[in-house]
């Protein structure tokens, strides 16, 4: 079965990276979201949900609200149901990251991360 | 004349700040009232100085004395109370009378000064003789006084512009109690952060020696000593020899050694340090006065004032070290948010654009004919090459001036963790991967050479040490690149050990380059391509992680650069 991948992250380049550093582990639908609102539209379409999620935790509200929403990682992973997620963020504090595991993230990477540390990641959480 | 004299003394007592305003005066009255030789001569414990001199005298007062054959009125007036008899001298037409008197202080009548008096009116060395010695005594004192309380204002002017700086606040405040006290140590105690019912040792000044940062209860019953029990009582507290020894503090309990005051400590003065809000903030003592066999009412009175100071410079101390701790929090936020992650990002975007080209490389440009084509291709790597080690650089240089930015604001910190052997060894790898370029270019190869056994754990913050590593290799690479700039046929190695012993892991980096100079853990070193912040951050890292960096014993050529990091539990 065809693996989607969903990047929420506002930040173009590190989206683009994180995407290729996939695509490169053979993940070839990888979706990306730049802000809450897209991202909560595209986790509610039944028809193609994702196999992973990939969040950053510092989050403009939607495409015409940029304002930063500094929890909107949080938010959206409480919408999550059934599907495995990973927070990616410039938090660095240990209630933080200890908040991220507490709402069931699989993993927490504090940025700048490695991409190629997710993309392994990735693969012990869905396989490849 | 008496009469003119007197008035002048009254206005020594009210007009002058300074001990040398009085002075001058003295001078000046005494020169022009009397036309004569005067001296007056200041008892201090390390001998006699002159404080005020007129006329023929020479800088060796004493000598004068002996000179004149009046040592033995110098003698007795330097003992006890004394004045000598009216003298009379014939000198050319008109006599010269002299007169010799102590001046002593007006509690204890001990001497403090000597007056020496040479006039040709006799009439006003009789008023000196009659009343005038008391008052100058008497003037001489309260200018002393006014000059030691005077000198506060300096002394808390030059106390508050140390608040930006904890450490250099405690090292003045220690030494300013120390010299306005004559005392030969003084100490600093403030209440532990962690635990507010202990004392923590913050600095020491003159013979003491025990650690910063030890540790006193302070608390009914537990015998720990004089700090602890001016803490709890929350009073001054001023000891002489006996008292020290026979104080209820010790009576029948038993207390930790380094708890004592030293045998040497004779005389024992210590005050609380209490805040505008009445909360105590620490202990400051001061031991053994000089010369005497304790510290007096007003020592203790002059030390509480200035205790009040200090213990508002503390809290300014602690106020800026907070709000600054938190600005630097922003800051660095800001730092690792604007530079590192784009930069992180920069070079992941090389090393996706490498896989992407040699993909590119594999599928159509290998399999070409086109030998422009093949051209364009050695190009791009050699390109490559460049971006390649020079990110590597640059990425260096911006995490060392991050690192630098932290040591240097004092909030830099580690967060080590427990690794195991595999990690150590990818952590060598990564080192020398982030090299590779330049290696190949330099002719240099890193051999490393890890004699832990797989079950030693390492503690240590892994992202730090790689950096260590980093920056020493990165030494160790220009140190050979100047040795032989020309000669890169030969291969040049670096050598990565990395050993247990006694509980400790040792890490040693030797090259074979030129060698280095001076104490290069301190000093910035020359190397055009350095940073001139390796090693000394390096060193803050090693020192954070409580282990030790040094040079090892000089090879023959090149050196070894060698650290090591104690066991979890000692961090």
């Amino acid at each position: 079965m065809k693996k989607t991948i969903l990047v929420v992250e506002d930040q173009r380049n590190h989206s683009l990276l994180l995407k290729y550093a996939l695509e490169d582990k053979g993940y070839d639908d990888i979706k990306t979201a730049a802000d809450i609102e897209t991202a909560l539209k595209m986790l509610q379409d039944k028809k193609n949900p994702p196999s992973l999620v990939c969040l950053d935790i510092m989050l403009p509200k939607s495409p015409d609200d940029p304002t930063i929403d500094e929890e909107g990682g949080f938010r959206i992973a409480k919408e999550i149901k059934g599907v495995p997620f990973i927070f990616t963020s410039v938090y660095e504090r240990k209630e933080e990251i200890e908040r991220g595991i507490s709402l069931g993230a699989k993993a927490f990477f504090v940025k700048p991360f490695d991409t190629e540390d997710v993309a392994v990641k990735t693969q012990e959480i869905i396989g490849k | 004349m008496g009469s003119e004299l007197l008035s002048l003394v009254y206005k020594w007592y009210c007009k002058y700040d300074h001990i040398e305003d009085l002075i001058k005066e003295i001078k000046q009255g005494i020169k022009e009232e009397w036309e004569a030789e005067t001296c007056l001569l200041d008892i201090s414990k390390e001998g006699f100085k002159p404080i005020i001199q007129c006329a023929s005298y020479s800088k060796d007062s004493l000598h004068c004395f002996e000179r004149k054959g009046l040592k033995e009125d110098f003698e007795k007036a330097k003992g006890r109370e004394y004045c000598s008899d009216i003298l009379e001298k014939k000198k050319e037409e008109r006599p010269v009378y002299r007169l010799i008197c102590s001046l002593c202080d007006t509690n204890n009548k001990t001497p403090i000064a000597i007056l020496n008096l040479t006039s040709r009116d006799k009439e006003s060395l009789s008023s000196v003789k009659d009343n005038l010695q008391h008052h100058i005594a008497l003037s001489l004192q309260i200018h002393r006084a006014i000059e030691k309380w005077n000198s506060l204002y300096e002394i808390t002017n030059k106390l508050t512009t140390q608040v930006t700086n904890l450490s250099s606040l405690t090292n003045e405040i220690l030494k300013t109690v120390a010299s306005a006290l004559e005392a030969e140590a003084s100490s600093l105690f403030l209440i532990c952060e962690e635990d507010s019912n202990y004392l923590e040792l913050v600095g020491e000044y003159g013979y003491t020696k025990n650690e910063k940062g030890l540790k006193i209860l302070i608390a009914d019953g537990e015998r720990t000593g004089l700090s602890a029990y001016v803490a709890k009582i929350r009073e001054p507290l001023s000891l002489d020899s006996e008292g020290i020894r026979n104080h209820l503090c010790w009576s029948g309990g038993k207390f930790p050694p380094n708890h004592l005051p030293s045998k040497r400590c004779s005389s024992w003065l210590g005050i609380p340090l209490i805040n505008t809000d009445k909360n105590l903030l620490g202990v400051i003592k001061a031991e053994n006065k000089k010369d005497e066999p304790g510290f007096s009412k007003e020592d203790m009175a002059y030390l509480q004032v200035l205790g009040s100071h200090i213990a508002i410079c503390l809290e300014m101390a602690d106020k800026y070290k907070k709000e600054v701790a938190g600005k630097e929090k922003a800051y660095h936020y800001a730092i690792s948010h604007s530079l590192k992650t784009p930069l992180h990002s920069f070079l992941e975007a090389i090393r996706q654009l490498k896989k992407v080209y040699s993909d590119i490389d594999k599928k159509c440009i290998s399999q070409s004919s086109d030998q422009a084509l093949k051209g364009l291709r050695d190009k791009y790597s050699q390109i490559f090459d460049i971006i390649d080690e020079d990110s590597y650089k640059f990425a260096r240089v911006a995490k060392n001036a991050i690192y630098a930015a932290k040591v240097e604001r004092k909030t830099y910190q580690i967060s080590p963790q427990v690794l195991e052997v595999k990690e150590i060894e990818n952590m060598i790898e990564r080192v020398k991967r982030i090299f590779r370029t330049c290696l190949r270019k330099e002719n240099i190869e890193i051999k490393e050479n890890i004699k832990l056994s797989q079950r030693d754990r390492v503690y240590m913050d892994k992202e730090q040490i790689e950096d260590v590593l980093i920056n020493l290799v990165a030494n160790s690479v220009s140190a050979i690149k100047d040795r032989r700039p020309r000669e890169k046929e030969k291969v040049a190695s670096i050598k990565i050990l990395v050993r247990n012993e006694k509980g400790k892991t040792y890490f040693s980096i030797s090259d074979e380059g030129k060698g280095i100079e001076g104490d290069i853990f301190t000093s910035l070193p020359s190397h055009p391509e350095s940073t001139g912040l390796g090693l000394y951050l390096t060193k803050e890292i090693i020192f954070a992680h409580k282990g030790e960096i040094f040079l090892s014993e000089p090879l023959e050529k090149g050196i070894c650069i060698e650290f090591w990091l104690p066991k979890e539990e000692k961090i």
